[in-house]
């Protein structure tokens, strides 16, 4: 149990709602399906959102995507969603 | 090795790949290799008119670091047999 | 290695790098590390002349396509201005590069937080 590294620790999320916060001020929420040691990820009924500032005012856009592979090296932070 | 087998069981399926540049191609994936590089076929590119760099380019090869998502339809995926890989993965990657 | 550029070597390939330059080149080797040996380098929509040979890093190859309008391998000079059909247009954006670098990115995520604490 000691020997337990961070990534052990997402495998607890298998199969529930995680939130993983990428590079390039994205995020996404969705069902975890797989991970890998490079933080690669697999999302089921994910929805991305996207923000941008337009004049200074935030903006937010989002996609959504029944199963989604993301790159690990866009991923900051994987944690569960805050409800 | 848990991608490079994911992508194995995709191959002949049609995805989209979203590149970190903003291109958005979609194709059927031909083949995979351990860099998760990919092989798509008969591509056309979602946003062609803003990037039509790759019109008349129906085959192409696209370097795995350069991916930032791959959208894959959902009934191509075991998520049951998906999940245990990932635990099975998880498993090795310790020792 | 990586056998997925096989089905390229000798033809006319597009070639996207990280830094958001597209070529258009004859593809000559390649390595697992997707560093490329390209000869008679051309810009995609101009065709101006880039570099007669070129070896490109691994690390700077987005993705790398065979331009199906020609299917003759040997085919250099005469037929790349040629094989683009007047369909394609020089873009009016240009090609973004890799790094997805977003200015002040630390200030989005600040206002993100601040609505989502908010509500």
């Amino acid at each position: 149990m000691s020997s337990e590294t961070p990534l052990d620790l997402l495998k607890l999320n298998l199969d529930e709602r995680v939130y993983v916060k990428l590079r390039g001020a994205r995020e996404l929420t969705g069902t975890l399906q797989a991970f890998d040691s490079h933080c690669n990820i697999v999302l089921s009924d994910a929805t991305e959102t996207i923000y941008e500032l337009v004049d200074g005012e935030l903006k937010s856009r989002t996609k959504d995507s029944e199963m989604i592979f993301v790159r690990g090296d866009t991923v900051t932070l994987v944690t569960t969603p805050a409800e | 090795m848990l991608f490079f087998s994911f992508f194995k069981t995709l191959v002949d399926q049609e995805v989209t790949v979203e590149l970190k540049n903003d291109i958005e191609l979609k194709g059927t994936l031909k083949s995979v290799d351990q860099f998760l590089n990919l092989k798509l076929d008969n591509i056309s590119c979602s946003n062609e008119a803003k990037y039509p760099h790759l019109s008349s380019v129906r085959n192409i090869f696209i370097r795995g670091s350069t991916v930032r998502y791959v959208y894959v339809d959902k009934n191509m995926v075991d998520t049951n047999l998906l999940q245990d890989a990932a635990r099975r993965e998880a498993m090795s990657a310790k020792k | 290695m990586s056998p997925l550029l096989k089905d390229f070597l000798n033809k006319r390939v597009v070639v996207v790098t990280t830094d958001g330059q597209c070529f258009t080149a004859l593809l000559e080797g390649f390595d697992k590390n997707t560093n490329l040996l390209l000869s008679d380098v051309r810009e995609r929509f101009s065709h101006a002349l880039v570099a007669s040979s070129y070896l490109m890093r691994g690390t700077q190859v987005v993705c790398c396509g065979l331009l199906s309008t020609q299917d003759n391998p040997g085919s250099t000079l005469p037929s790349a201005p040629a094989s683009a059909p007047a369909s394609v247009q020089a873009p009016t954006t240009a090609l973004k590069d890799t790094k997805n670098r977003i200015p002040n990115e630390h200030q989005i995520w600040e206002k993100v937080w601040a609505a989502k604490t908010a509500k």
